[in-house]
């Protein structure tokens, strides 16, 4: 009989397939060395008490090192992209400690987090929705 | 051979691993910073030479009933780059006093 994998393990597993093949193993191994050390941890301080959530939050946190060693591993035009990885991380990151650091002191910032989801919801929706739906195409992608 | 220019928060891991919490989660706890900076900044640190890293003992760790981890130590060229990157920010130099 098999061993179901653990959620915080498929993460890493998964995860795993940004790093550049000839780290994977190692990377994957590091990962899982940390998330059985932190749940033993976790259930010493705690015993009994339900570790999945927070060993799942854990295991998270590897996206932002898997996309490290991918980028570093890319070169375009001779040149590496890491730099390009800041950008990403950043991007993809500050907004939301940002705002949830804005919810979390007053709900007065509501509105405005309200309109900037509605409208990148929006944009994404007509984008990748509705356009390929409905067969709609840029000016620049007709044919004449 | 160039000086090395440390990040603050490259520093820190740096520090962090210099005292002694030598595992990415370990040096995420003392200094408080994301998964999503601390291990980037082993990677780099490793990258220049400042940190070696080793397997745990598997002994160790089956002690305990868990893989090995991984932990990190910082070489001589690191801790050259660490007394240059502490004159830089002063304030660090506290942050790990009486630890």
């Amino acid at each position: 009989m098999t061993m179901p994998v653990q959620p915080h393990l498929r993460v890493i597993l998964i995860l795993g397939w940004f790093v550049p093949r000839a780290r994977r193993g190692e990377w994957r191994r590091e990962w899982e060395g940390e998330l059985a050390y932190f749940e033993a941890r976790l259930r010493r301080r705690s015993p009994g008490a339900d570790v999945r959530w927070q060993l799942f939050a854990r295991a998270l946190g590897a996206w932002g090192d898997a996309l490290h060693l991918n980028f570093n591993s890319r070169m375009v035009g001779g040149r590496c992209v890491a730099p390009l990885y800041n950008a990403i991380w950043f991007a993809t990151t500050f907004p939301w400690y940002y705002w949830l650091g804005r919810l979390s002191v007053s709900w007065q910032w509501r509105d405005e987090i309200v309109l900037v989801l509605a409208f990148g919801g929006g944009f994404a929706f007509e984008r990748w929705v509705l356009r390929p739906l409905l067969d709609i195409r840029g000016p620049r992608m007709r044919r004449s | 051979m160039t000086p090395v220019r440390l990040s603050t928060a490259a520093t820190m891991v740096l520090q962090a691993i210099a005292h002694g919490y030598e595992y990415g989660f370990d040096v995420m706890d003392a200094t408080g910073l994301p998964s999503g900076t601390v291990y980037p900044a082993l990677r780099r640190l490793e990258a220049l030479g400042l940190v070696d890293a080793h397997w745990e003992k598997h002994a160790v760790a089956q002690k305990e009933l868990r893989p090995p981890r991984r932990y990190y130590e910082v070489t001589g060229a690191g801790k050259v780059a660490l007394a240059e990157a502490v004159k830089r920010y002063p304030l660090l130099k506290r942050a790990f006093e009486g630890a």
